[in-house]
């Protein structure tokens, strides 16, 4: 019996030998020195022993799943996605997506944050939605179309998983926890378009600048955070003297001390309070 | 339930998605669907309403309506015979976020939303118009969204009239300026303003509350990318919905 | 929370007699997530309709899996019809896996 190899990485410790004691012969042990095999079962313990290869993988995918809406899925359903999930590196600047193109992949972000955008004719790009570890990007798929009108790009780096469109409606096809889990999504972002939509009608500065530091708060997971006038400026498309006058506004109200950039918020049911509404409507839609 | 004479007023297939069915999910649906007159101002949600059907429109259009505390409102999105109301009820919850008004009277179906939720959860082609539906209308939400944000009022009017317009049958629109100014979700000065800049040019006319379109052409150069891409996501995504214009 | 049985697939026409499977894998270990898309793409293909299937993850249930005379994951079980079968590996080799369950092509 030669010495089972547990990957054909060079330079691998065999299989230990308790785990060779365990499988002695028959197609147990042709299928452990296929490299087909994750774990064996100890009938002296009463438990299952995995392979290095084996522990690695699952130890690297492994811990709780970031994105939520695959962690929503029960765990046979994720795990009947995982052969056609690809994990990958978004790089931020990164193009995935132009508009009006046919949807290649879906993306379930992990830390990456990916921006959604509108290309107007005037060739700006004004943002109309950011999407991490709460969602998906790609929804559309979901709902039956073929192309989307945004062009997607990644502003912050990081990890996602990626299918591909067909397998993805495959899956979609395959299991109803997911059809479920992406049309409460859907609606979500039904909602949130509507917010938008009302919100920049609306226009009220101070609201807009407390959701947003509401959102932000949320992403970053932190009551302090390093946000300049300038980057809140072109975030919510106002002028910066719009930003510094709303953020007096709130200072005054004593909901955030905001200082040379370091934001702190002091009163978060204040804010929450004092946002445009915005904030409270698509937070509980997320949850 | 309606007399031939009603049907032939308010015929189910003249609601695109219904007539796009395959004709045995049509037949299926019919029992369910009842006639009703929607008659202009006519709300047929307000915004957290726990109305329990769902409409599909055959003539005339229905405005989804941001409404704030302090009574201001604003149309997020517009649906005619090309789509239903009311997809919140059998996609959301229970509740309709926004207000739903007759902004233009006409006729439709109404279907009870549980009914609705059935048969859609039982997947097929009503499944796959309902939902490429809500993708045309995020679509529009967020063009919206963007309009509001970047165009200026007389664009944002022309994009209204001619999204309304597509609905509809003839050129014109009854709409008093406060309404208008409810649309857009603009003080009542602002339509005024905006109306003149198009009449001036030729564009409309406008008197006694209605608005009729005299040089389509010419409005479609002038409103803002906004009209297009809507008009362009939802002949993509939705059967022959869009009526030919006049 | 239990070992759960899979739905079996959508509507079919009524096949002569439904195969009874059980799937024993080591959560998402490779060969466990080869062994499920496998087997999914053969149930689709050969036993519309025809088949229920439970899936045991013997990292949670090892005694269970221990009952049931299983020494290594991935491994197939059929149970019905007999004769009984088991199928050791990630089931790539789909003409060895037809061939246990039974299946004519």
């Amino acid at each position: 019996m030669s010495a089972v190899q547990a990957a054909r990485v060079p330079g691998e410790r065999a299989v230990n030998g308790r785990i060779l004691r365990l499988v002695k012969s028959g197609p147990e042990l042709r299928a452990l020195e296929a490299g087909q095999v994750d774990a064996v079962l100890d009938r002296a313990t009463g438990t299952a022993h995995l392979l290095p290869e084996a522990e690695r993988a699952l130890s690297a995918a492994g811990g709780p799943i970031v994105n939520s809406l695959l962690a929503a899925l029960p765990r046979e359903d994720y795990r009947s996605l995982l052969g056609e999930l690809e994990p990958v590196t978004l790089t931020s600047g990164e193009v995935l997506h132009e508009p009006g193109e046919r949807i290649r992949h879906v993306y379930f972000p992990n830390d990456a944050q990916v921006s959604l955008l509108i290309v107007m004719a005037d060739r700006k790009a004004l943002e109309v939605g950011l999407v991490g570890r709460e969602g998906m990007v790609g929804i559309a798929l979901a709902l039956r179309a073929e192309a989307s009108a945004v062009r997607v790009q990644v502003q912050g780096s990081g990890s996602a998983l990626r299918m591909n469109a067909a397998s993805f409606r495959e899956a979609l096809g395959r299991s109803l926890p997911l059809q479920h889990e992406l049309l409460r999504y859907a609606y979500a972002k039904l909602i949130q378009a509507r917010q938008t939509a009302a919100c920049n009608r609306f226009h009220q500065i101070e609201g807009r600048l407390a959701c947003w530091l509401l959102m932000t708060r949320d992403r970053v997971r932190s009551d302090r955070f390093y946000l300049t006038h300038e980057v809140l400026a072109t975030t919510l498309g106002i002028r910066r003297v719009g930003v510094t006058n709303a953020a007096t506004t709130l200072q005054r109200r004593k909901l955030i001390s905001y200082q040379r950039g370091n934001i702190r918020i002091l009163d978060g049911k204040g804010l929450s309070a004092a946002s445009c509404g915005c904030y409270d409507i698509v937070r509980n839609l997320a949850s | 339930m309606g007399t031939s004479l009603f049907f032939a007023l308010n015929a189910p297939k003249d609601n695109r998605l219904l007539a796009a069915l395959p004709e045995e999910d049509y037949q299926a649906l019919l029992p369910l669907l009842e006639p009703v007159v929607l008659p202009l101002g006519m709300a047929l949600y307000e915004a957290g309403g726990v109305q329990g059907y769902v409409y599909f429109p055959t003539s005339g259009i229905v405005s989804l309506l941001y409404v704030l505390e302090n009574g201001s409102s604003a149309e997020i999105a517009v649906t005619g015979c090309e789509g239903l109301v009311g997809i919140a009820l059998f996609m959301g919850g229970e509740t309709t976020p926004s207000r739903a008004v007759v902004q233009s009277a006409g006729h439709g179906y109404r279907i009870k939303a549980a009914a609705l939720k059935t048969k859609f959860e039982a997947g097929g082609a009503l499944q796959y118009l309902l939902l490429r539906f809500t993708q045309a209308l995020i679509t529009q939400m967020t063009q919206t969204a963007v309009c509001n944000r970047h165009h200026a009022v007389d664009q944002q009017l022309c994009r209204w009239l001619l999204l309304s317009l597509d609905r509809l049958p003839a050129n014109d629109l009854v709409m008093t300026q406060e309404l208008i100014a409810n649309m857009l979700g603009v003080r009542r000065e602002g339509v005024t303003e905006a109306a003149g800049k198009l009449q001036a040019a030729g564009l409309i006319e406008y008197s006694r509350g209605k608005i009729t379109v005299l040089d389509r052409p010419q409005l479609e150069a002038r409103v803002c990318e906004c009209y297009a891409v809507v008009k362009q996501e939802y002949d993509r995504l939705l059967p022959a919905t869009v009526l030919e214009s006049a | 929370m239990r070992a759960k049985k899979a739905k079996s697939s959508r509507s079919g026409p009524a096949v002569t007699a439904v195969v009874v499977m059980r799937l024993y894998i080591a959560d998402a270990a490779p060969n466990s997530i080869k062994a499920i898309a496998n087997l999914d793409a053969i149930c689709k293909e050969h036993l519309p309709g025809a088949f229920k299937l439970e899936i045991i993850d013997v990292l949670e249930f090892p005694l269970r899996a221990l009952a049931d005379g299983i020494l290594v994951t991935p491994s197939l079980a059929k149970v019905s019809p007999s004769p009984a079968a088991k199928i050791i590996g990630n089931l790539s080799d789909r003409s060895n896996v037809l061939h246990a369950l039974g299946i004519k092509v």
